[in-house]
């Protein structure tokens, strides 16, 4: 009986673990001293899918716009996929529509893979960052 | 060998079973273009058409190509895009995405009432009328045109497909008939049959 009750809680937490829950990370530019408090936090998001964040780069671009890139790398033995999306808020906290969609991402075992977003205007000053395992 | 109370085992099985609904369900509203969207192989899916458009946008943001135009905003006309896939779909869906962006955030007109490729006829017959009533010629000349295409190729090995659709978009100046912006992104999408989730 005892092995059909655990069997019963582990089944419905592994098919939930495989829904997918999502992450989610916030900066804002010149809120924060330097590089590092990004890495450290962005990384927050994404140990929980067992990848890490080997740099974090937030500058404007040429066309005025923010643009983040993050260096997300994979130390793990095998592939690793994920979801991510990028989203910007003004200066109020209001989000700003910027055409951004959920993406995908595959990196091999010891690889890296830069993921970037571009504001949608010069305004927006804070990006959001979801990320959700894929497999 | 434990005892367990009756009431204790029904409720973990009553806690599987609405588990298991909870990932498996009848029809019900998702996110567009988010995770839970179904995934086909040779199909271009309303999420590739989303991250394609995405891409595209912000390479012709980080750019600044539009800052660059004589005009401010920027006035583009925009050719029909060419769907060269085997996939049914309205390519608009595509250029609309972007157009909303950049229209409303103020960085590019567009121009829906030119020659051939207009989109709203009522517009360019007023335009005529009045242009014809004024005595003058419409003062509305496109910065840019925008031109594009959308191409796919498959393989497959055994039973698992492979296609990649490629978005691409390119920026003219007609002034010069030069190329000033152009970018490729591709969705490639492999597996045996439709799935859901991503």
């Amino acid at each position: 009986m005892t092995r059909i009750l655990l069997s019963a809680l582990l089944v419905p937490a592994m098919l939930l673990s495989a829904c997918g829950s999502v992450n989610t990370y916030r900066a804002t530019a010149g809120d924060e001293p330097g590089k590092t408090r990004y890495q450290e936090q962005i990384n927050d998001a994404l140990t929980s899918i067992f990848l890490k964040a080997e740099a974090v780069r937030f500058a404007r671009t040429p066309g005025g716009p923010y643009q983040v890139q993050v260096t997300v790398a994979n130390d793990d033995f095998r592939y690793r996929r994920f979801a991510y999306q990028f989203e910007w808020l003004d200066a109020n906290g209001m989000q700003v529509p910027s055409g951004s969609t959920w993406q995908t991402a595959t990196i091999a075992s010891g690889g890296t893979v830069v993921i970037s977003s571009v504001a949608p205007n010069d305004t927006c000053e804070t990006f959001q960052l979801q990320t959700r395992r894929s497999n | 060998m434990i005892n367990l109370p009756n009431g204790l085992v029904l409720g973990t099985l009553l806690l599987v079973a609405t588990g298991l609904a909870a990932c498996k369900s009848g029809a019900k509203y998702v996110e567009t273009g988010g995770t839970q969207s179904v995934v086909t192989v040779s199909q271009v899916d309303i999420q590739d058409i989303q991250m394609a458009s995405s891409e595209l946008l912000q390479s012709m943001l980080q750019t600044g190509v539009l800052r660059r135009s004589p005009t401010q905003p920027a006035r583009l006309l925009i050719n029909p895009i060419v769907n060269d896939t085997g996939s049914q779909f309205d390519v608009g869906e595509l250029t609309y995405r972007m157009r909303e962006q950049l229209v409303n955030s103020g960085q590019a007109q567009v121009i829906t009432a030119y020659g051939k490729y207009t989109e709203d006829p009522a517009a360019l017959e007023e335009l005529r009328r009045r242009s014809f009533e004024s005595g003058t010629q419409p003062d509305v000349e496109p910065d840019y045109t925008l031109s594009g295409k959308i191409t796919e190729l498959r393989r497959s090995a055994g039973s698992t497909r492979q296609a990649t659709f490629t978005f691409r978009l390119t920026l003219t100046d007609p002034n010069t008939g030069l190329e000033v912006w152009t970018k490729v992104a591709d969705v490639t999408k492999q597996g045996q049959k439709a799935t859901v989730g991503f």
